[in-house]
């Protein structure tokens, strides 16, 4: 019987040239059908023909108790993180707060799927908040693209030895892609378009959402760099999809953009950035522990601390054309002093950010043209006595 | 139309097929006096040569992706009712957009066989042993990655069949085999074979078996019309080990004067479109059109 009704499918797709395979669907992602279904969507929406070896990875759904165990388990038994008291006296740590424990947080209340290159398997977590099926078909799209990111090589760029900054304008790029093509496999599914949709409006929103996140977070800078890629990336690979499809959104992988700011003023834009290589003096009695570039996310985590806020410290962060953090540690290992260097567009704006009301207390602020240059320490006493000079 | 089996079918049709002294049909041969006069007269030759490009392009969302795949293949006598066969191909991968025009071009796996060919009054059938060597190889990188597509671009458009063609990575032992009779003016044609693919290198570590069967029907004149089915079944693969794709042929063969051992030189032409239906390829709406040319020798 089976047998005949293939012979029936057969001849009728050659006849009326519609193929017999299977929809995608709003479906339940535990099913293998719904699975197979959504990856040769995502495949189709990439532009990437199925071959033999092209299978779904492994899924599974888990509880957020469950995660976090994960998590737990995975972190192990470390000691606090050097960076807990820098992010501290950047007022992007609440006092006391741990960046192991704020992540940890942050993880199990925001994220919904994830795919593991070392295992490459996806992994759901189920929130209970959400029974609408093409919510979660969409999720398993995103990550499916992620999945297929992984079998043509696109996610080794970020194996790179490359600055904070770059990382996150190649994650924003990867996740741009999956959150611009987890779309479409919906918008497929609601029987609609990509020019039918208001991608603008999309982006915007989900932009809004993420500052939300942002400020609401205990543990600010992490949230900056992990959230912002969606809608940023997203409207940079969207962008490069309406203008040249596919191949547009290839060739961001293959040249990607330098840093968060480019991400951020947008496709076509490469923003040339100077090197920052003026390092500061270090405070006497502290040896350097190393040195950072935040990016466009850190000065939004910097800066949002409030909804009324919002819209300067967006404005000022595209202000930003480079900097340097530099982390020093006393030499008994208790105290930590920090010296961050922004560079901005003009001096106007450095004035803006040193005069900034959502500034931490704590930080001493130095202005050097277009440059501002932070300071702090766990032991104030040193700020008098720290011997800082601009890079003019 | 996949190229490896293109092959086949020059190598089987029409019959009877063995070269030989006397073109005249076998007295009382069914198939000979169900053909039209002339086509039964000659014998197709074992040595052949064949040139055959496929094609597909498509439209997607502000660019075009066109795949050419030209393929040689070629086939040698080397004594009676043994021949010699390879096939090699190549798939030339352009995607053009706005912003990115990127094209590549890779060389596919060099099929080599032996077989034994057959022959009765009114069917020929052949059995063999092959090997297809590993020269689809994807670099790494962004090229690796457009390589990677080319060859799952043009072993889509065919739905999968002759596969190890342009397995990347792969070396592969296969059995080809074929089948041909001939009833009420219709040429039966049954060809595939039964492979093993061992991947080279990659990411990949699954070894692959799979059989791949492709029934053909056409009629038995000089223009030949007709169709033809192809299934691919991948018993390892976990999921969708079934693909499917039919599409039709039109075929015209054209034959020279009998040379002195009355064997006659001959030209065919075959014209095929294929689409894919299995699941997984049906979901991209992918197709393809061949053209080919064999020349016997």
């Amino acid at each position: 019987m089976r047998a005949a009704v293939a012979l029936a499918c057969a001849l009728a797709c050659i006849l009326v040239g519609e193929g017999c395979g299977r929809e995608v669907t709003a479906c339940d992602i535990r099913t293998a059908d719904c699975q197979d279904a959504t990856f040769y969507a995502v495949l189709a929406v990439r532009n990437e023909p199925w071959d033999a070896w092209a299978v779904p990875p492994p899924m599974r759904v888990i509880s957020q108790d469950e995660f976090r165990d994960e998590l737990l388990a995975s972190v192990g038994p470390s000691g606090p993180s050097p960076w807990d008291p820098v992010l501290q006296l950047l007022g992007m740590l609440p006092a006391g707060g741990s960046l192991a424990s704020s992540s940890i947080d942050e993880q199990v209340q925001n994220i919904a799927a994830y795919y593991a290159l070392e295992t490459r398997d996806i992994t759901i977590i189920d929130h209970g908040t959400t029974d609408d099926l093409i919510d979660t078909t969409q999720t398993l799209a995103h990550e499916l693209v992620h999945a297929v990111q992984d079998r043509y090589g696109s996610l080794a760029v970020q194996d790179k030895n490359t600055s904070d900054d770059e990382m996150f304008a190649r994650h924003a790029v990867s996740e741009g892609e999956a959150t611009l093509y987890s779309r479409l496999v919906r918008l497929q599914i609601e029987g609609r378009g990509f020019t039918e949709f208001n991608w603008e409006g999309y982006y915007d929103g989900m932009l809004d959402t993420v500052l939300t996140m942002v400020i609401e977070s205990p543990s600010r800078l992490q949230a900056a760099l992990q959230y912002l890629i969606y809608p940023l990336g997203g409207k940079l690979v969207t962008d490069a999809y309406t203008g040249g499809g596919t191949p547009a959104v290839a060739a961001l992988f293959a040249s990607p953009p330098n840093s968060a700011l480019a991400v951020m003023q947008g496709y076509g834009h490469e923003p040339h950035l100077a090197a920052m290589n003026c390092e500061p003096p270090i405070p006497a009695g502290y040896d350097a522990l190393g040195m950072a570039s935040l990016g466009v996310p850190g000065m939004i985590a910097l800066l949002t601390t409030s909804y009324g806020g919002l819209i300067d410290a967006w404005s000022l962060a595209a202000a930003w054309r480079g900097d340097a953090l530099y982390v020093a540690q006393s030499s008994d290992g208790a105290q930590t002093a920090v010296a961050w260097r922004l560079r901005l567009e003009s001096a106007a704006a450095a004035d803006a950010l040193a005069g900034a009301a959502s500034l931490p207390p704590g930080l001493a602020t130095h202005v050097f043209g277009n440059e501002v240059l932070l300071i702090g320490a766990t032991d104030p006493a040193i700020l008098t006595t720290w011997d800082v000079q601009g890079c003019q | 139309m996949p190229t490896y089996l293109a092959a086949l079918l020059l190598l089987t049709s029409p019959l009877p097929l063995r070269p030989g002294p006397d073109p005249a049909p076998a007295p009382g041969s069914a198939l000979a006096t169900a053909l039209e006069p002339g086509l039964a007269s000659y014998a197709a030759p074992s040595d052949y040569v064949r040139l055959s490009l496929s094609g597909y392009t498509a439209a997607h969302q502000a660019s075009r992706t066109t795949v050419l795949a030209p393929a040689l293949a070629m086939q040698h006598e080397v004594a009676p009712h043994w021949v010699v066969a390879g096939e090699w191909g190549a798939v030339r991968l352009s995607e053009s957009s706005q912003p990115a025009d990127t094209s590549i071009t890779k060389l596919g796996n060099l099929a080599l066989s032996v077989r034994s060919l057959f022959d009765a009054p009114s069917l020929h059938a052949e059995i063999g042993m092959g090997v297809a060597l590993p020269f689809a190889r994807p670099a790494d990188g962004e090229s690796g990655r457009q390589a990677a597509r080319a060859y799952s671009f043009v072993s889509g458009v065919h739905g999968l069949s002759a596969l190890w063609l342009w397995a990347p990575n792969r070396f592969s032992v296969l059995t080809p085999f074929a089948l041909e009779a001939m009833t009420w003016r219709l040429l039966l044609h049954v060809d595939g074979a039964l492979a093993l693919l061992v991947p080279t290198g990659g990411q990949e570590r699954r070894n692959d078996a799979l059989l791949d069967l492709g029934v053909e029907v056409k009629t038995a004149t000089f223009v030949q019309i007709g169709g033809r089915l192809e299934s691919v079944f991948i018993p390892t693969q976990p999921r969708d080990r079934l693909q499917l794709a039919g599409g039709p042929i039109l075929e015209v063969v054209t034959h020279g004067e009998p040379d002195a051992t009355g064997a006659r030189s001959n030209v065919r032409l075959r014209l095929e479109a294929a689409f894919p239906f299995g699941a997984p390829l049906s979901s991209f709406r992918l197709w393809s059109v061949t053209l080919g040319c064999a020349v016997g020798i």
